[in-house]
């Protein structure tokens, strides 16, 4: 017994030491990259497909710039997670951070702190504040003006195709009542609908919050409510689905247009089986394409506002500390293949 | 380190392979932290940066070395998370919503750690089984955390209140962990509470026998526990300017883990406070040597990190089980 544990231990302890030095071995080859830009690119989370998207993106525009890019997120969307990891990568020495932030306050400090370091900050997908974090610029996927323009528009496009006339009762099925994002985007698709279809007559939109099941649920409630709803809308990644999902169990597929923002993902079966004719998102490989792109340019100088190419984006505008993707993509059955996020 | 002297009269007759064997059992958790730091100096290109980096670590290690204390009664502490995240609400919302000045709701968030971690005392004394008693108020403290402020975080702290968030240019977390290492090795190492704290840990029934005040010992222990853990809070909130009702999720795994992995009996009667800084160093280097590499090896994502973390964690605690089991 006592001379097999001396063995045992002898063994790991040559064990320890084959470890240390292959870790040696490891780190003296990896390869030396000083002279390129670095940049760390921290999603929300990462093992979701928006954010695997917006990855290949930031990946195509990293090899055509011959930059060293880390995408590194944390596996829940929490900020303390992100906020650990930018003060890690800043300890190695990169260049540029850029964050799509969970909190836009909570992560400010931090992003103040990392550019007072030296390190080029900018957001993307969704804005710090811009004061407290003094970010340089935020990549914004689509200006909300043309996402709450446009979902009016599918909307007017989808009924008259149905051959219906549009003059009837139209829902909005957000998320949460304070949700930023959705409040101005209904804030458009109103002024839209002021401005261009006078004869769509809007009823008190919905929040059910982000519960695919309460969206469900209020949705069925409102197809048997109002008996002149000519189309809802479902304008967050959650509520689109549902609202599509309770207008084909009521059987009101023809009769009810739906449409909304959504991944090409979750929205295939219903674009397959006629429920939603049309629907828009920007396109987040784009969107990572774009803030290396940004980030590249900043750092070679400075980007007053005008319109720019960035790489495949032609004539991409750029406002005072924002750069904007462009209009929303639409998908319809046509297109809904060629998409994988 | 300094081994009580309950640990040589608990343990069976040393027999003669015990010297080696004890040599050989701490080998691994250094290996590991070699191991570690090189990964972490050899990547690093900004040292002077690396002070930021520790400080979530310095908070976990704060929290694992009273939870050491804890884990030598034979108890455990899963609530010490929803603590940090509870008491840091309670100060923001003291503050914010009903006026107090920042200094006084510290204060109000040092009460409510005390309140928090006496009721987890409380309801061990009672004969509930820590596991279950904690698990039960981690869930709690979380959801008062949550329901509190609606679910939101609180922002906009005063900024002489954010200025304490360094002093002497360190940020104040190292302050507080110098403070509470120095505190609990005394009371644990040299102190007769500290005794009594092995001596329950050894065998509950036989302490109780033997006049040691167990409730005594539990009571004041978790009370600490939720007293640190509000110290932390504040000292985030002064370092983030917010508090974050969810923050510190998971925290009190990676405090178990600090504390374990140092060589401390999860079921009590053996280990020491400078043991789980052992393991605080060891997890704290790895984590973020790992996250260093994986900007050159691609394959390292934040999933895969934990795969490795945990591949390491159980190694070092099989380790230590065979190394307890042999000595």
């Amino acid at each position: 017994m006592k001379r097999g544990t001396i063995i045992g231990g002898r063994r790991s302890g040559r064990f320890v030491l084959a470890v240390l030095l292959a870790a040696l071995g490891l780190q003296c080859a990896g390869p030396d990259r000083d002279a390129t830009l670095r940049i760390a690119m921290i999603p929300k989370l990462v093992g979701i497909g928006y954010f695997e998207a917006t990855e290949r993106g930031a990946r195509e525009a990293a090899r055509e710039l011959n930059v060293e890019l880390v995408y590194d997120g944390p596996t829940d969307a929490r900020t303390e997670d992100q906020i650990k990891m930018i003060d890690g990568w800043m300890a190695q020495g990169f260049d540029v951070i850029a964050v799509a932030p969970n909190d836009p306050e909570a992560i400010s400090r931090t992003l103040r702190s990392a550019g007072e370091r030296g390190a080029l900050v900018l957001t993307w997908d969704t804005d710090a504040n811009p004061e407290l974090s003094r970010r340089s610029v935020f990549v914004n996927q689509a200006p909300n003006r043309a996402i709450g323009h446009t979902l009016v528009d599918l909307m007017a496009e989808g009924v008259r195709a149905q051959g219906a006339s549009l003059p009837g009762d139209y829902l909005i099925v957000s998320g949460t009542p304070t949700a930023s994002n959705q409040n101005t985007w209904m804030k458009y698709m109103r002024e839209r609908i002021r401005e261009k279809y006078p004869e769509m007559h809007l009823l008190q939109h919905l929040t059910p919050g982000e519960d695919q099941q309460k969206c469900q649920e209020q949705t069925a409630e409102a197809l048997s409510a109002y008996p002149n709803l000519k189309g809802i809308w479902g304008i967050t990644s959650v509520s689109f689905p549902a609202v599509a999902k309770a207008v084909r169990d009521a059987n009101k597929v023809g009769q009810i247009e739906v449409t909304g923002l959504g991944m090409p993902e979750q929205m295939r079966e219903f674009v397959k089986d006629g429920t939603v004719r049309k629907f828009c998102l920007w396109d987040p490989v784009d969107l990572g394409y774009l803030t290396i792109r940004v980030a590249h340019r900043l750092k070679q100088g400075t980007l007053p506002p005008g319109r720019y190419d960035f790489g495949r984006l032609k004539g991409v505008e750029v406002r005072e500390g924002e750069v904007l993707l462009g209009p929303p993509l639409n998908f319809d059955a046509d297109n809904i293949d060629n998409y994988n996020f | 380190m300094s081994r009580p002297r309950q640990e040589s009269t608990a343990a069976a007759p040393a027999p003669p392979g015990e010297r080696s064997n004890r040599r050989l059992f701490g080998l691994l958790p250094w290996g590991l932290l070699a191991l570690a730091l090189m990964l972490v100096f050899s990547q690093v290109r900004r040292p002077e940066l690396l002070v930021e980096v520790w400080v979530p670590w310095i908070e976990v290690g704060i929290l694992a070395f009273v939870m050491t204390a804890i884990i030598l009664t034979g108890g455990i502490d899963l609530s010490v998370g929803s603590m940090v995240a509870l008491t840091g609400m309670v100060q923001a919302i003291l503050w914010q919503d009903w006026g107090w000045p920042i200094e006084a709701a510290a204060g109000g968030a040092l009460l409510a750690g005390a309140l928090a971690g006496g009721l987890n005392g409380l309801l061990v004394v009672a004969g509930l089984s820590p596991l279950v008693a904690t698990l039960a108020t981690m869930a709690l403290y979380r959801g008062l955390a949550i329901t509190v402020a609606g679910g939101d975080r609180i922002v906009g702290f005063p900024q002489s209140f954010l200025d304490l968030g360094r002093l002497l240019g360190v940020p104040s977390q190292f302050w507080l962990a110098g403070l509470v290492f120095l505190g609990m090795v005394l009371l644990v190492h040299h102190t007769r509470f500290g005794r009594w704290c092995y001596a329950v840990g050894d065998n509950r029934q036989a302490a109780r026998f033997a006049a040691v005040p167990v409730n005594k010992v539990d009571g004041v222990l978790y009370t600490i526990n939720g007293l640190v853990a509000a110290s932390v809070a504040i000292l985030g909130a002064m370092r983030h300017d917010a508090s974050i009702p969810d923050a510190h999720i998971g925290t009190e795994l990676q405090v178990i883990a600090c504390v374990v992995v140092g060589g401390t009996l999860i079921t009590g009667g053996r280990g020491s406070v400078p043991r789980s800084l052992l393991g605080l160093a060891v997890i704290s280097h790895l984590d973020v040597g790992l996250q260093f590499l994986s900007s050159r090896l691609s394959w390292l994502t934040a999933e895969s990190r934990l795969i490795v973390i945990g591949i390491l964690l159980i190694l070092v605690a099989v380790w230590n089980q065979k190394s307890q089991k042999e000595s």
